[in-house]
């Protein structure tokens, strides 16, 4: 197996769940690692914890964030070798029940985000290649009521990986994972309309719990 | 994650791997039998889902 020591890997929302904790991986795997988040004070605490991480401040919905993410990353380091595509939120509600703001939000969070910002990624790959990886859900496979309109962003970004592997040059690979449940924020945030508390803001796989994989 | 950025080929995986069993969901004989049976259960799912979320928000 190839080593990932030394390359370059830009990781959206890398500041908790999900994203903190791969983030924390590759790094410990010698990778340089690149996160991102809304909230300072926990990039800020995202990147004691984590060594040789470099981050910034960046909302990805918002198009002039995610130039200026690509670029600070591209300047950093001198060269961006992989993405992963993990920022997402999910929206717990039948379709008719959600708002048109949330409808254009979580849409554009989960599905416009990501398509963009691999297209910007993608010319930094340059002839080298790299490796873009797209954070969907199993729900994109088996999409189910309260997540409907979730499930249909995640199946968005399934079918977008899996055209651009036929369009994109030799020596970039698009990879999809697809997480069943895991127990981090996004669920109790959604459903409480507000940030948890500090004690969910630390890092630290553990699981199973009851089905679920707990990332903190 | 790692194996992903480490792969020669593109790569598609459930995590935990189990979770592979989900891409029959998108078999037409098990999308027509959720449609039956999911369909009348729904707002019960929703509130299930709910609870779910008030018990991960809940401190443990
Ligand atoms: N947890 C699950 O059960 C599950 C299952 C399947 C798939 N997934 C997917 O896995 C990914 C990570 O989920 P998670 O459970 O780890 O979520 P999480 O704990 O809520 O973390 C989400 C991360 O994304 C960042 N983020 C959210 N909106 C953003 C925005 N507009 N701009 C920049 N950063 C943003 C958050 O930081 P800030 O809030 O500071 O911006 C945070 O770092 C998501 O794509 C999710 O859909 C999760």
């Amino acid at each position: 197996m190839r080593s990932l020591a030394g390359t370059v890997v830009l990781i959206t929302g890398g500041t908790a769940g999900i994203g903190r904790t791969t983030a924390r991986l590759l790094a410990r795997n010698g990778a340089h690692v690149a996160i991102c988040g809304r909230d300072q004070e926990r990039l800020d605490a995202a990147l004691r914890e984590i060594p040789r991480a470099w981050g910034m401040c960046c909302d990805v919905t918002v198009p002039a964030d995610r130039e200026r993410l690509v670029r600070a990353v591209a300047e950093r380091f001198g060269r961006i070798d992989a993405l992963v595509n993990n920022a997402g939120q999910g929206r717990v509600g039948k379709l008719g029940d959600l708002t048109g703001d949330q409808v254009s939000t979580l849409v554009d969070v989960n599905f416009t985000a990501v398509a963009d910002l691999t297209r910007l990624v993608l010319p930094a790959f340059g002839a080298r290649g790299g490796h873009v990886v797209m954070m969907s859900s199993v729900s994109a496979w088996v999409p189910i009521p309260p997540l409907s309109l979730y499930s249909a962003t995640k199946a968005g970004v399934l079918g977008l990986a899996l055209g651009l592997r036929r369009e994109v040059p030799r020596g970039v690979r698009v990879h999809v994972v697809c997480p069943g449940p895991i127990r981090t924020e996004w669920l109790s945030r959604e459903l409480n309309g507000r940030r948890p508390s500090t004690s969910h803001r630390t890092v630290s796989p553990q699981g199973p719990i009851r089905g679920t994989w707990l990332v903190r | 994650m790692k194996k992903c950025l480490t792969a020669r080929v593109s790569r598609t995986v459930a995590v935990p791997r189990w979770w592979e069993v989900a891409r029959l969901g998108s078999w037409a004989p098990v999308t027509r039998l959720l449609d039956v049976v999911v369909a009348p259960a729904s707002t019960a799912i929703v509130r299930l889902a709910r609870r779910y979320g008030r018990s991960l928000g809940s401190p443990s």
